[in-house]
């Protein structure tokens, strides 16, 4: 079984200091006991910049997946099984808000030192890197920037209104894999119809060639000048995986940021890692 | 300027012009932000009469500090200094240290203050280098406390003037403050506020006599300095001078 490391970080993007607005993205990650061992998450939300108070929306998605992951007995089995969950935990937090409140992203990543998953539901990024250095990538991007909020489920009308609105656009799955340099091996779009997928599901059995599993929320992809990957990579350099390494490394790019050492994201940005160390 | 880093078991080891110092090693630092504290105590003879109370301000600062809301920034670095500078323990967090390692030293030699002052302000730096290069952020605090001017180091006030820049224009630290302690010190009071003017020290703070109240009120000194300048951790500038 690996040790497990996780820690999460987010900042507020260009255009919302300008525009004096929350950051609308939110990060955690953690780690629980189980019921058959422990299980380390790290859990990424993005609150829609149209919507209502969406910076508390991604707060209450990503604490209803800490309760999900917190309470479960193992690793998620299936998408459908972990939406079902997410739905059941976020309906009481959501009381006190509206529906427009609660349009955010979610993604996450789990897992009990053996086995791991990640999940998307909206757009994002998902990464898993190698312990040769390699790195795997899937990016969602919904053609109309209208991704699939987990809440649309939750309420008919919404559901029937967002796949009226995305019709017959598209989603793109854009699958990579780089080698240590960052070198582009293989590349690969799926194209799906954006009405019909409920969102990224990944799955491993055996995480023995894992170091790390990554979840980005789409600011990684709105950095001037530079690709998702490029902020990708910026982000995975951690010097050590003790304690925030996260927030550390994020806390760093912010500061080269100001210093005007590099540019800062357009947009809202959170990542949250979980970090596989020796065999425990 | 030489450094020389090399790994131990829990610690790093290095050295800058001869000065050596030791920290923690960053893989075992668990926060994003730490601020570096350096206590540099003068044992030379002329404080024996008084040293009881002089080395006692060493176990009041740690545990006052570790009453501080900041406790889980600090790393503690105890300096000791007559004509050579001693390290009684590198950077390292307050939860690891041991007051019962201060014991009270063997007061003889002469004051090699600008050493002292440089010592403090190089390991800082070079530490702050380090913690910077691993994405934490660092500021420092160096409080030096003395009865004396100096009359026996190698550096030159221009070393001393440089380091204590040096780490801030490099930006390696967030900002780094600097306070003189003059102790029991009339007859040279002149001299070590010229001293800190030139060398570029922020502030020069006068105890007067060494007895145990002046020297409780300089551990509550030391320590709230300590915790202001943690608190302005993040700010971009150093703390504001607090009053003795």
């Amino acid at each position: 079984m690996k040790r497990l490391h996780a820690d999460s970080a987010f900042v507020t993007g260009r255009a919302h200091q300008d525009s004096a607005r929350p950051c609308q993205d939110y990060a955690l990650a953690g780690a629980g006991a189980g019921a058959s061992g422990p299980l380390a998450w790290a859990i990424v939300s993005d609150g829609c910049s149209t919507g209502g108070h969406t910076d508390i929306g991604a707060r209450v998605w990503s604490h209803a997946a800490q309760q999900v992951l917190s309470s479960a007995s193992e690793v998620p089995q299936s998408l459908s099984a972990l939406e079902a969950s997410l739905q059941q935990h976020a309906a009481p937090l959501l009381e006190p808000f509206t529906t427009e409140d609660a349009y955010a992203t979610l993604g996450l990543a789990c897992s009990n030192g053996v086995q791991a998953r990640a999940a998307l539901f909206g757009d994002g990024l998902v990464a898993a890197r190698l312990r040769d250095g390699g790195l795997y990538s899937w990016e969602l991007q919904y053609e109309l920037n209208a991704p699939r909020y987990l809440v649309y489920s939750a309420v008919d009308a919404q559901l029937e209104r967002w796949q009226a609105m995305v019709g017959d656009s598209l989603l793109q799955v854009r699958i990579e894999r780089r080698d240590a340099q960052g070198m582009l091996l293989q590349h690969h779009t799926e194209v799906l119809a954006a009405g019909s997928h409920p969102g990224l599901w990944l799955g491993w059995d055996h995480i023995s060639e894992l170091q790390a599993l990554v979840v980005c929320t789409d600011g990684v992809a709105s950095v001037p000048g530079q690709s998702s990957q490029e902020t990708l990579r910026e982000l995975l350099q951690f010097k050590n995986a003790t304690g925030q390494f996260m927030q550390r490394r994020l806390g760093a790019m912010a500061r080269s940021w100001r210093k005007g050492q590099a540019q800062a994201p357009a947009d809202d940005l959170a990542a949250a890692v979980l970090w596989f160390g020796d065999n425990s | 300027m030489k450094l020389a880093d090399t790994l131990t078991s829990n610690a790093i080891t290095g050295a800058v012009n001869g000065f050596h110092f030791s920290a923690v090693r960053p893989d075992t630092l668990g926060a994003t932000e730490y601020t570096l504290v350096t206590l540099v105590l003068d044992k030379t003879g002329s404080v024996a009469g008084f040293a009881p109370a002089l080395f006692g301000i060493r176990q009041a600062v740690v545990e006052a500090c570790r009453r501080s809301p900041r406790a889980d920034y600090l790393l503690l670095r105890m300096v000791e200094f007559a004509t050579e500078v001693d390290e009684l323990h590198g950077f390292k967090p307050l939860a690891d240290i041991d007051v019962a390692v201060y014991q009270q030293p063997d007061c003889h030699g002469m004051t090699a203050l600008r050493d002292a002052v440089f010592a403090a302000a190089s390991a800082s730096n070079s530490y702050g280098k380090t913690l910077a290069d691993q994405d934490y952020l660092a500021n420092a605090i160096v409080i030096v406390a003395t009865d004396g001017d100096d009359n026996a180091s190698r550096c030159t006030l221009a070393e001393v003037n440089a380091e204590l820049r040096r780490g801030l224009k490099a930006e390696h630290l967030e900002s780094m403050r600097t306070v003189l302690v003059g102790i029991n010190a009339a007859q040279c009071r002149a001299g070590l506020q010229a001293f800190q003017q030139a060398a570029g020290l922020d502030q020069y703070v006068d105890v007067a006599d060494a007895n145990a109240q002046n020297l409780a009120r300089l551990a509550d000194f030391v320590s709230q300095s300590i915790s202001a300048q943690s608190q302005a951790l993040g700010t971009g500038g150093p703390s504001q001078a607090l009053t003795f």
